[in-house]
């Protein structure tokens, strides 16, 4: 299954918020993919085996997975776009 | 009572905050919570440190916010500071280096107790719905906004 990753400092707070949102997102098209919370101190070891990678810091890093920012799924602005971008890189 | 409800506290909201840097504003409410028991001294340095290095801005309208929070190791007891700027401070925009206007700033202090995602969730919610914010713009003290928050949580 296509694994989508949300990484913040604590891997708590705003990434959790984020992942949950994704999910049910995700669930509501009917798309299987798992979406997983973590801390960016797990980031490369998660990026190993990710589709997507949704950053809630600042990262100027470049992967070999795309980079989604994703505050727009903490205030709604502009959610649509960027759901659309994930959709893209999960295909 | 919601959660949210819970860790509101009319000794926790500030009006008319005057500073002219996201440190000194930061400083401003630790020394506030420190007062009020609620956190660690290392609460201070903490906070400014995370919010240097991930910045909680968010750019939302009509009135850019931020969430800074730190550690649970720092938080002594769980509760929200809501502050209101005179006039915005900049803060960084969350995920990014680009600056806010911030004229709310939510402090979250959550310890482990709680469901952070949960608690985040409903609060991101409220913020961005603009008749609360407007209200909020519009609240001549602290009562008024105790009672605005917790219409809308």
């Amino acid at each position: 299954m296509k694994k989508i990753i949300v990484a913040c400092s604590s891997g708590i707070a705003t990434s959790q918020t984020v992942a949950s949102k994704l999910q049910r997102m995700l669930k509501e098209r009917k798309i299987a993919a798992r979406v997983e919370a973590v801390d960016v101190k797990s980031l490369k070891m998660h990026i190993k085996d990710s589709d997507v990678y949704v950053k809630m810091i600042p990262d100027k890093n470049t992967y070999s997975i795309p980079v989604i920012n994703g505050i727009a799924f903490l205030t709604g602005i502009g959610m649509e776009e960027e759901f659309n971008k994930i959709l893209e890189a999960l295909k | 009572m919601s959660t949210i409800e819970k860790l509101l506290d009319e000794n926790l909201i500030f009006l008319n905050a005057k500073c002219s840097s996201s440190k000194e504003i930061l400083s401003f409410i630790s020394d506030k919570l420190l007062e009020q028991g609620k956190v660690k001294e290392s609460f201070n340095e903490a906070i400014i440190e995370r919010e240097d290095k991930y910045p909680t801005g968010l750019r939302i309208e009509p009135y850019g916010i931020a969430i800074p929070h730190t550690d649970a190791e720092h938080v002594i007891s769980p509760c929200i500071a809501v502050v209101r700027m005179a006039s915005p401070v900049a803060f960084v925009e969350m995920a990014g280096t680009d600056q806010v206007d911030v004229t709310f700033i939510f402090c979250l202090v959550f310890d482990k107790s709680q469901s952070h995602a949960e608690l985040l969730g409903s609060i991101m919610k409220m913020c961005t719905t603009g008749e609360m914010m407007e209200q909020l713009y519009d609240a001549s003290d602290k009562v008024q906004i105790l009672k605005i928050l917790k219409q809308f949580c």
